[in-house]
């Protein structure tokens, strides 16, 4: 990447034992939109703060535009943050809120009341700027918080799950809308949340988070299809893990040996040893329960165990013989009534071509 | 008895007995105020009619005027200085996490619990030495003192109410501390800021054992009340303990305003 | 938002070398932590811990012709301990003042704690702020006067008694003037407002939900307050019956007023300890020794705290909070 607008490199932060993050290296093309995502707990929050300027680091570095921000204060730094709760101030009312950065130093009265209208116009609260905070909807303090970041010009803003305390409908809209501000304003967004959906529908890279590690960074599609590890795996889309030793190891294909009988994967980058413990991902919607008879199939045996309906498709949950669950993601089946389908042996069939093998964690 | 007659007969107990500790409270004061307006040189029954004499002798007099002068000087002074110092304190406390944070929100809390007596020969002996003493002057030093810890409490309780990231969002934004303490910590911090200072006003205002430790000819009302009370009966005490209470009612009113909803959460506040 | 994270002492952060700038200066480390609490501290320090570091050395002074000479004696001491029970008899003016505190302490608690269960549940939410206000009241007026009201009230022709005599009960006559029990209706007069606070808070952050349970369950109001109400306040009880035990033990204007200052009661026509303070102070030329006496209180008053903490231990060790 040419000009990176953020470059964290080997962030780590400890407190006392306990490592919130260890060594994390991301970076931020320019006018991008990151998310940052993971369980709670992960240390995506800290992440935020750090780069906000609220924690300290144990070590690291963190270049703005190639600018390290290691001696700068809070107050003097280029990246802007929304919180969670907004944060919004009481006590002014929506146009003093998004004035109060501008106002700070020395600035033009009318000129700021132009900006102010602009900012508004922009995030859609033209005629609301005389109300009081107490008087605005979830949405609504939503964007007069944005309005009151993006005022001021930063060069990067960082978002803590800004929609989280929203109702679906508005997240689902409002995911749009930062979307769209996100292009409009041309700067980096660093988005934090655990809600996957959020992720991928807004961002251009996502970087999955555990245990204040990096996992993976990537596209959302690239996440989603191609999981290069066991947790990202299981935490993202819905994907089932099979594990065995790795018994052949061909052009075409690799053979492992699982505990369900022989499973074979495509052949991916990286090319397993002989005898190598590993697991093999396959996804829920790739699976299937009638035989498509192609020549590179897969074949397993389960048992239904019960079906969780979802609106537009079912998840089918089987056991297999090792204990483990299998989800199958499928197209409604007219006819099948739920107490006919427990316990019932069936074969599940899958292609070499969507299985792809990982390391084993 | 039926449960909700059952009820009904707690209910009506618990507010007999409610009734009964109310004229307790509030006897000794109706008497003081009754008597201040009869005619009575002593302040028993039967009442011989309504006159306002004992305000006349009052003012004529003038000493108990006068201290409760000096009073009006010392407490809001004391009030206002004791009200800033326990700001910054309780900004201290609240905003920053260190060791022994616990311990020194003890000690502020220390002074309250010293009995008086116990203070004013302490502080007698110190300031006779320093010769600083028999004033005004130390009086006020030492109820600011006093009134640290009323006020640091009700200006930490709000405080306290303030999330962290309103603060931080300041700070974002471009704020130096300073900026961000004067344009949105002390805002929020303004119906405690009040409270405290209502609190400590009326610390120092009833404080009698330090002031009469301390004090020298310029007495501050409560000494100069104990004066009286020592000497003789007299009715016109009877009238500035009515004025007294009149003085303490209009503060009373304001720690209804600013103190209560403090104490009783989110119901009243407008700014939330 | 603050999450257990961010309690963390800078000590922790330790730069490992990387070659980068100075360590970015976080909240926690801003030097208005220092400013802010300088003013308070410094004043505590002079008006407070001066006097009674200096207090506790006073003690040891002694007297040559009328004038303090600072000393390092046990001579106040060993007279006052050589008088304890002979002499200005201090042994019976320490007694009197327990007598006359505990039980204040303990009825005030009493007195005050009903009050409390009253307004939390006989009350409707809505007026409870009200009838809080009403009580705390009197404690927004002076306490001096409050005395002198009381000093009217009780006289032997008095408020009560003229009124008896008044409608025909002269027979009915109280004589509480110049005893204890005088005294310590002023002291539970001035130390109630304070209870009703501490205990108010106590009571009413009492879940709810545990006395419905009870009750669904089959308790009488009876029982739920034995086994529910009374074991959960007993920390904020504990508290207040200290607090009002060394308010009510330090406090000499109450015995000096109501008492007389020789105030009878059952262990006979003595004075409290801080009133014989108080008189010594005013008769006598020799500072240091009283200041001795006081620092003696300061001993009692600390014993019983320590004994109150005690009684509180288990509630605040074990107990959920």
């Amino acid at each position: 990447m040419a000009n990176k607008d953020l470059e964290l490199i080997g962030i780590t932060r400890r407190f006392g034992d306990f490592v919130a993050l260890d060594g994390i290296d991301l970076e931020v093309g320019q006018g991008e939109f990151m998310a940052i995502m993971g369980p709670s707990g992960c240390g995506k929050t800290t992440l935020l703060r750090i780069m906000a300027g609220l924690e300290s680091t144990t070590s690291g570095r963190m270049l703005v535009k190639g600018r390290d921000l290691a001696s700068v204060p809070i107050h003097k730094r280029p990246t802007r943050l929304v919180w969670q709760d907004y944060a919004l101030f009481p006590h002014l009312n929506v146009f003093d809120n998004i004035a109060f950065g501008p106002r700070l130093g020395p600035h033009n009265p009318s000129e700021l009341r132009a900006k102010v209208h602009k900012m508004a116009e922009l995030v859609s609260l033209e005629g609301l700027l005389d109300r009081r905070i107490g008087q605005l909807s979830g949405g609504q303090k939503q964007r007069v918080a944005l309005a009151r970041a993006i005022i001021t010009e930063p060069e990067i803003l960082l978002l803590d799950e800004p929609l989280s305390a929203l109702d679906a409908h508005l997240r689902i809209r409002m995911q749009g809308e930062l979307r769209r501000l996100q292009q409009a304003l041309g700067i980096s967004f660093i988005y934090v949340t655990h809600n996957q959906n959020e992720a991928f529908s807004m961002a251009d890279r996502v970087a999955v988070l555990n245990k204040g590690r990096v996992e993976q960074i990537g596209t959302p599609e690239a996440i989603y299809h191609h999981p290069s590890s066991r947790f990202v795996a299981q935490f993202v889309g819905m994907n089932n893990l099979f594990s065995g030793k790795v018994t052949n190891v061909g052009a075409q294909y690799t053979e492992i040996e699982s505990d369900t009988g022989p499973i074979r994967a495509a052949v991916g980058t990286r090319s397993p040893r002989l005898g190598e413990t590993v697991h093999v991902v396959v996804q829920a919607d790739k699976i299937k329960r009638t035989p498509a008879h192609t020549s590179n199939e897969n074949k397993i045996s389960a048992i239904l165990r019960g079906r969780e309906f979802a609106g537009s498709h079912n998840v089918y949950l089987f056991d297999l013989p090792d204990g483990s669950e299998i989800k199958i993601v499928s197209e409604d089946e007219a006819g099948s009534s739920p107490e006919r389908l427990s316990g019932a042996a069936s074969s599940l069939y899958f292609s070499t071509e969507d299985a792809f093998i990982i390391g084993f964690q | 008895m039926t449960e909700s007659g059952e009820r009904k007969a707690w209910i009506f107990a618990a507010r007999f007995w409610l009734g009964i500790f109310l004229v307790f409270l509030y006897l000794p004061i109706f008497m003081l105020i009754l008597f201040s307006m009869q005619k009575n040189q002593f302040a028993s029954f039967p009442l011989m009619g309504f006159s306002t004499e004992w305000y006349h002798k009052l003012f004529r007099d003038g000493t108990l005027i006068k201290a409760l002068g000096n009073s009006i000087i010392v407490s809001p002074a004391a009030a206002t200085v004791a009200t800033m110092i326990s700001f910054l304190a309780a900004y201290a406390i609240n905003r920053f996490e260190f060791r022994g944070r616990n311990v020194l929100t003890g000690i502020f809390i220390m002074p309250v619990l010293i009995p008086g007596l116990i203070l004013g020969v302490a502080c007698l002996g110190l300031l006779s030495r320093l010769h600083l003493n028999g004033e005004l002057y130390s009086v006020f030093l030492m109820h600011v003192l006093l009134t640290t810890a009323p006020a640091l409490a009700i200006i930490q309780l709000r405080l306290s109410q303030l999330p962290r990231s309103h603060e931080e969002a300041a700070w974002d934004l471009g704020a130096t501390e300073w900026q961000a303490l004067r344009r949105v910590v002390i805002p929020w911090a303004l119906p405690g800021i009040v409270g405290g200072w209502l609190l400590a006003f009326t610390f120092s205002f009833d404080e009698f054992l330090i002031a009469w430790f301390v004090a020298g000819f310029d007495q501050t009302l409560p000494v100069a009340i104990f004066s009286v009370l020592k000497a003789v009966v007299d009715p016109s005490l009877n009238a500035i303990g009515t004025i007294v209470f009149l003085i303490s009612g209009i503060v009373l009113i304001g720690v209804e305003i600013f103190v209560l909803p403090l104490v009783f959460g989110r119901e009243s506040t407008s700014s939330s | 938002m603050t999450v257990a994270e961010h309690n963390t002492t800078t000590a922790m952060d330790n730069a490992v070398s990387v070659p980068s700038a100075a360590k970015v200066r976080t909240p926690n480390q801003s030097w208005l932590k220092e400013l802010c609490l300088a003013p308070a501290m410094a004043w505590y320090a002079v008006f407070f811990f001066g006097p009674l570091g200096f207090f506790m050395w006073f003690g040891f002074w002694t007297v040559e012709e009328y004038t303090p000479v600072a000393d390092f004696s046990l001579k106040n001491y060993r007279e006052i301990f050589s008088n304890l029970f002979v002499g200005s008899r201090y042994a019976w003016g320490i007694a009197q003042s327990l007598w006359v505190a505990l039980p204040a302490a303990i009825f005030a608690t009493t007195f005050t704690y009903l009050v409390v269960l009253a307004i939390v549940y006989g009350v409707s939410r809505r007026y409870q702020r009200l009838a809080l206000l009403l009580m705390v009241a009197p404690f927004w007026s002076s306490y001096l006067l409050r005395l002198y009201a009381w000093q009217i009230i009780l006289a032997r022709e008095g408020a009560i008694n003229s009124f008896l005599t008044t409608i025909g009960l002269r027979e009915w006559h109280i004589s509480l003037m110049y005893t204890q029990i005088a005294t310590r209706i002023g002291l539970i007069h001035y130390v109630t407002p304070i209870l009703i606070i501490i205990l108010y808070v106590t009571v009413s952050n009492i879940d709810r939900a545990l006395i419905d349970v009870s009750r669904n369950l089959g308790a009488t109001r009876l029982q739920t307050f034995r086994k529910v109400i009374l074991p959960l306040s007993r920390t904020g009880l504990v508290i207040s019956v200290s607090f009002a035990a060394i308010i009510c033990l330090g406090d000499f204007l109450s015995g000096s007023l109501l008492g007389g200052g020789g105030g009878t009661s059952l262990i006979g026509r003595v004075p409290t300890f801080p009133d014989m303070i108080m008189s010594e102070y005013a008769s006598s030329s020799n500072l240091p020794r009283t200041t001795a006496m006081a620092t003696i209180l300061v001993v009692i008053m600390l014993v019983v705290l320590a004994i109150s903490f005690r009684f509180m231990e288990p509630a605040t060790k074990g107990g959920r909070r």
